[in-house]
Formats: C-alpha cells, sequence, structure tokens
C-alpha cells in the first residue's frame, strides 16, 4: 500500500469514461465557537458548508470569492490541513478522509497545495535543494539519485540548478514560487491546488508563474484548482468556475464565451472587476449592497440575500438548490433562474 | 512656469545612501499636475512610485539626499524649512496609504483620530470636531457614522478603515489628495466600492489626485492622465485612455499587452522576460534596455530624452517612437 493514490489510481488510461481524479461531496468544515461562561449555545461557524466539486485530469477549475467567503479553508480541507467534519474527498478514487496514519501520509502527496505567499510558505533556514530532497525523500521509489533529481526539478520550474545551494531569503518572490511548485511535483501529485499563487507577486512575474503552472499541468497531465479573486484570469486559464460566497458553491459554469454568469453574486464579482477596456467611470448598479456578513451571524435563507438587489420574500426562508440553467451550469438562486428560464 | 498648475516637479531626484552603497529610487522625474486632475502613477514594486509620493510630501526620512524642485502654485516646497512645510501636510497635500490597518493607531477610535486631523489644523473645540468628524465619516460612506466613529480600528472592515483614513485625509480639504494603492488590501467589490468613492469625492471636491498603483486596470475608471515608472524613471506619460490604447514606449506595451484581460486563452500567455535592474548598479543608458525586444546601440549609452508625441504626451525612448511600432493600437 506504499504507492496508494499515487501510480496505482492514477490513471484513467485505456478507460474510455475519464474518472475525477480529485472528487468533492458535500465537504464539510466545521470550526468550534468559543463558548461563553452562563451561555447555553455555542456558537460554531461553517467556512465550508457543503461543497461538490469534481476535478477531471488536467482540467483547471477557478474557485473565485471574497476574502472571508471559505475559499482557502477549502484548499486546506483537500490537503488534509483542517480536519473535515463531513463529507469526502476522494483523490484517484481514495477517500482521504477515512485514512489514518501511514496511509493517510502516502494517500495525500497526491494532492500538493501551492500558498499564497512564497516568503511564509518556505523553511528560512533550510537551503533550496533541502527543501526539495525532504519531499522526494518522501516518496521512496525514485530511480534517479536525489542530486540530479533535485536538479531536474529546479530545472523544470525555470531555475538554474544552483539555486539549490540558496536559502530563501536570497530568491526574489518570483523564484520562490518556483521553489514551491518544485517542491510540488517532487512528489509526482495527481492534483495541484493553488491557493492564490500570483497575488503576492508583481504583474509581469504573475504571468510567468502562471505559464509555468499550466505547463507542468499540461507535462503531468495533473487536475489544478486555481483559488483567485482575479476573474480576468479565471476567463482566460480555466475550464471551469466556481463561485463561493460564505461557504457555499452559488455557481458552477464552463468558461466559454456563450455563458455568462448568473448568480447575482457573481455578476456583482464580475462587474467590480477594474477592466482595462472600461472608459471611464463604471456601472455601478451591479456592485452588492454593503460588506461580507460574519459567518456567526449567517442569514437563515439565502446567504447572499441582505446584499442582494434581486432579493424576494422566497430568499430568506430557506437556502436554495444549486438548481441546472444550462449545460454543467449550476446556480444557487431561484430568483434569476426563473428569469433565464 | 504657467499658473495654471497646481503642482509642478522639476527633475526631481532621491538617492539614500548607506555606507559605500549609494541607491538612486527617484532619478530626475519632471511632471505637472493640473488643479482637480487626476494623475495615476504606474510601476512595479520597488520603481520609486512611493518614494516619489513621499518626495512630494517632504516625509522622506534624514538619510535620503533630494534634488530638484517641487513647485506648489509659485513656491518652492524643497527650499522650506520643516515647520513651514508641514503647514503643507495635511491642509494642502494630504495622503492615503496601502495598509489601512497599520496607518491608524489601534488605541484610537476612527472618530478620534478624524477629529485629531481637524483639530490639528484648525482651533475647534473638541466636541465641534467630532461632530465635523462624524460628518466626514458619513461623506465617505461610512454607515451608522455617529455609532462607527466610536469603533476601535480592529473592529472595523478593510473597507471600513481606508474609509475613515479617507476621512482623515480629507478633513482639512487638501487640494491635492495622494493615494498611494489604496484598494491593494482590498477585495475586488470593496475596491470597486473605494475607488467610486475616490473619483466621485474627487470631482465634488475639485480636489487633484495622484493615484499610485502596480494595476493598469484601474487607470482608465480614474485617471485623467497616467504616467508610467520604470527603475526610478518616467518613461511614459500622457492622457490614459490614449496611453492604455496605444502605447508607446516598450515597457507600457509589455504591461499592457501581459494584462490578464487581453490574453487570449490556449497558447502561452505573453510574457516579459528579465527583471528591473538592481537599483545599486544602474547604468547610464536607459534602465529597461536589457529587457527590451527593440533595443539598439544607442539605447546601452545615453539615458533617452523624452520624446514628444503630441496632445500631451511623451516617452523616453529613441529606438520604437522613431521606429514602425509607433503606437499602434493593442487595446480594441
Amino acid at each position: 500500500m506504499s504507492d496508494l493514490g499515487g501510480r496505482l489510481f492514477g490513471s484513467a488510461e485505456g478507460s474510455t469514461v475519464t474518472l475525477p481524479v480529485l472528487e468533492v461531496q458535500e465537504l464539510e468544515v466545521r470550526f468550534p465557537g468559543r463558548t461563553r461562561w452562563l451561555r447555553e449555545r455555542r456558537m460554531d461557524i461553517r467556512p465550508v458548508a457543503g461543497v461538490s466539486l469534481e476535478l477531471a485530469p488536467g482540467e483547471t477549475v477557478g474557485l473565485v470569492g471574497e476574502s472571508g467567503c471559505g475559499k482557502s479553508t477549502l484548499a486546506r480541507a483537500i490537503v488534509g490541513l483542517v480536519p473535515v467534519s463531513a463529507g469526502v474527498v476522494r483523490v484517484g478514487g481514495v477517500d482521504l478522509t477515512t485514512l489514518r496514519g501511514g496511509d493517510l501520509q502516502c494517500a495525500r502527496r497526491s494532492v500538493q497545495l501551492i500558498f499564497q505567499d512564497p516568503y511564509g510558505s518556505l523553511n528560512p533556514r533550510l537551503r533550496v535543494g533541502t527543501t526539495i530532497w525532504e519531499a522526494l525523500n518522501l516518496r521512496k521509489t525514485n530511480s534517479l539519485p536525489n542530486r540530479e533529481k533535485i536538479a531536474a526539478l529546479l530545472f523544470e520550474v525555470g531555475l538554474d540548478p544552483e539555486v539549490r545551494y540558496c536559502f530563501p531569503h536570497q530568491l526574489s518572490g518570483g523564484q520562490r514560487q518556483r521553489v514551491a511548485i518544485a517542491r510540488a511535483l517532487a512528489v509526482d501529485p495527481l492534483v495541484l491546488v493553488a491557493d492564490e499563487p500570483t497575488s503576492a507577486l508583481d504583474v509581469p512575474v504573475q504571468t510567468r508563474i502562471l505559464n509555468l503552472l499550466r505547463e507542468v499541468q499540461m507535462r503531468h497531465d495533473m487536475a489544478m484548482l486555481l483559488i483567485t479573486h482575479d476573474l480576468h484570469l479565471v476567463r482566460k486559464v480555466c475550464h471551469k468556475v466556481a463561485v463561493m460566497y460564505l461557504g457555499h458553491l452559488v455557481e458552477l459554469m464552463p468558461v466559454t464565451e456563450q455563458v455568462q454568469p448568473l448568480h447575482p453574486y457573481s455578476r456583482a464579482l464580475a462587474a467590480a472587476a477594474p477592466s482595462l477596456l472600461s472608459h471611464g467611470r463604471g456601472e455601478t448598479s451591479e456592485l452588492p449592497l454593503g460588506e461580507v456578513p460574519s459567518f456567526l451571524k449567517l442569514p437563515p435563507g439565502c446567504p447572499f440575500a441582505p446584499r442582494c438587489k434581486l432579493r424576494k420574500p422566497i430568499c430568506d426562508k430557506a437556502l436554495p438548490l444549486l438548481a441546472e440553467a444550462g449545460e454543467d451550469h449550476l446556480v444557487r438562486c431561484p430568483v434569476t433562474l426563473q428569469v433565464h428560464n | 512656469m504657467p499658473v495654471s498648475s497646481l503642482l509642478a516637479v522639476e527633475d526631481l531626484s532621491v538617492r539614500f545612501t548607506a555606507g559605500a552603497v549609494s541607491i538612486e529610487a527617484v532619478r530626475s522625474i519632471n511632471f505637472r499636475l493640473a488643479p482637480g486632475e487626476c494623475l495615476a502613477l504606474v510601476g512595479e514594486s520597488g520603481c520609486g512610485k512611493s518614494v516619489t509620493a513621499l518626495a512630494l510630501l517632504g516625509l522622506l526620512p534624514d538619510y535620503a539626499t533630494i534634488t530638484g524642485k517641487v513647485f506648489w502654485r509659485e513656491r518652492e516646497l524643497n527650499a522650506l524649512s520643516p515647520d513651514e512645510r508641514r503647514a503643507y501636510r495635511g491642509r494642502r497635500m494630504a495622503m492615503v496609504f496601502q495598509e489601512p490597518a497599520s496607518s491608524l493607531n489601534p488605541v484610537y477610535t476612527a472618530g478620534e483620530q478624524v477629529a485629531e486631523a481637524i483639530r490639528l489644523h484648525r482651533r475647534l473645540p473638541r466636541r465641534e470636531a467630532m461632530a465635523q468628524a462624524i460628518a466626514l465619516l458619513e461623506e465617505v460612506r461610512v454607515p451608522d457614522a455617529a455609532q462607527k466613529a466610536h469603533s476601535y480600528p480592529h473592529q472595523l472592515s478593510g473597507g471600513m478603515r481606508q474609509r475613515v483614513l479617507l476621512a482623515a485625509a480629507l478633513a482639512c480639504e487638501p487640494e491635492l489628495l495622494l493615494a498611494d494603492e489604496p484598494t491593494t488590501a482590498l477585495d475586488v467589490t470593496v475596491q470597486k466600492q473605494i475607488l467610486d468613492l475616490l473619483s466621485q469625492l474627487q470631482r465634488k471636491r475639485r480636489m487633484a489626485m495622484i493615484f499610485i498603483t502596480h494595476d493598469l486596470a484601474l487607470v482608465p475608471q480614474l485617471a485623467d492622465r497616467m504616467a508610467v515608472m520604470y527603475a526610478g524613471s518616467l518613461v511614459e506619460f500622457g492622457p490614459a485612455a490614449a496611453v492604455i490604447a496605444a502605447p508607446a514606449h516598450p515597457y507600457t506595451r509589455a504591461l499592457v499587452t501581459t494584462h490578464p484581460e487581453l490574453w487570449v486563452g490556449g497558447e502561452p500567455l505573453p510574457e516579459l522576460p528579465g527583471l528591473p535592474p538592481d537599483p545599486s548598479q544602474r547604468s547610464e543608458g536607459c534602465p529597461f534596455a536589457p529587457r527590451c525586444q527593440h533595443v539598439q546601440p544607442v539605447c546601452q549609452t545615453r539615458f533617452p530624452p523624452p520624446v514628444p508625441l503630441g496632445e500631451g504626451r511623451w516617452a523616453a525612448c529613441l529606438t520604437s517612437v522613431a521606429g514602425s511600432l509607433v503606437r499602434r493600437r493593442v487595446v480594441p
């Protein structure tokens, strides 16, 4: 079982149906709230409240939403960095939430996370070579000696192999993010979860890191979950977009010219995105009212209702269901769907 | 100097010296700003945008060597004594910083900090200053301003903190507002709200603004003119819409064409190779030459002078401006 989730379940080669390489079903993360003295009710918060997603090999899915909507918690739950309170995370057919100990360690290698901040995600006291060597040592099946493998990985992410003698503080932000990518690739993952991989970088460097991510993704046929707040980027590099709001997916749509976002929140995000092509002052009517409410004071019905301009009485009654609006297009808003259909 | 400009910057340079290392962070920049005009200052991090803003305000530390002139109407600001200079800050020119959490004092309430800004420049009783502070908070659209005025910064969201900071900056009705990446730490929806607010306030108060950003996409909705900065120098200057639609300098062109919004999906995204030069080792020639596709021998030896392009536009590039790719439209 040493290579669980690695090669064994890795590919759907030969079979005619492409099985999803990452399956997230009704995933829920619950953080216990503080118990107050003499107060009975404990307020738990649910940054991820029943999210379902599927990624096929080679597919890129963009996850967008405002900060504090649960995007990063979802990413961490998928790679097992926060405890999952309900639901299933299946990578290459193996349910990570039921595994423990050594089996979990092995299986976890098949999903790798790239963090937003390359300054914080590398150990400042380890040379780059050691950082990658540690990751390589996790998988015991390497045929090449480590030194050559480290050089090959650094070369693959566009760094000079000599960089392995450097400490992270000697590298620029872009170079550090490349090291983080090399470290993720060291264990041959099936799925790459990139949590805002470019938002800490300068604009020209962002493009290069994105090109690199796409290149390694294609070469290794990995699936990628790209978490971002940049809607232009999502439209250009992703196959599908998932829009998240206060722990729920509110829209899941394919990226094509024909499909436009329908959920009022997705539309608001699209309207708020700054544009090079805008002339003068933009249209502000689509902007949501106010700010994201706290997880502690969630509205009873649709989480977006208090900020929504299309709010109807039914929105406050119960959480709307994700309903089909077109092919592969799911929307959690009965009001827009009525108009749309 | 024409009477119409509010601010005129002539050959402004800023040099930081530490031991044997000397870094020229800003390299003889020139521009003028008319009253009520919004100028966007665009560039990568480390290009000298923020240092320029601090130099205009006179907020740089003592070890910075500033040369060149900054005229406010007819007065030359660099010749003033620190006390005289102080009278210009806040009252005539004010600044909003990038990180609202660290620019606010955590132990005072939002209202107190805005009131403090008012009382610093006008002798008013505490209670009146507070009433004015609440009115200002209402003007920057803080909901329940009277109540929020008694909140501490940690009780406010990022967008609200930025509004409080803006209220404090507007307290003395400055004629020029310097906004240094005011929305970088905020979400897109909040960013849009703050940008709309800034542009409305700027119109309403007929206030000039220098808006510093690294994101080119924020420029068209806010700025009248834009200045592109690279490695301490201004490389292109002109009306914002015209510069973005048809950039003349190769660096501006690279910034526009590598912007995610203009990518065409599928093939590798267009990228700009190389890195900005090390600021301690600046060459005599064009700072962009090592990364430039149109580089000529003359670029290595001589810093290109601004080449006028009409309509108040110029670009500091000899080869591309003279060559065939002059101002080809890149934005539809």
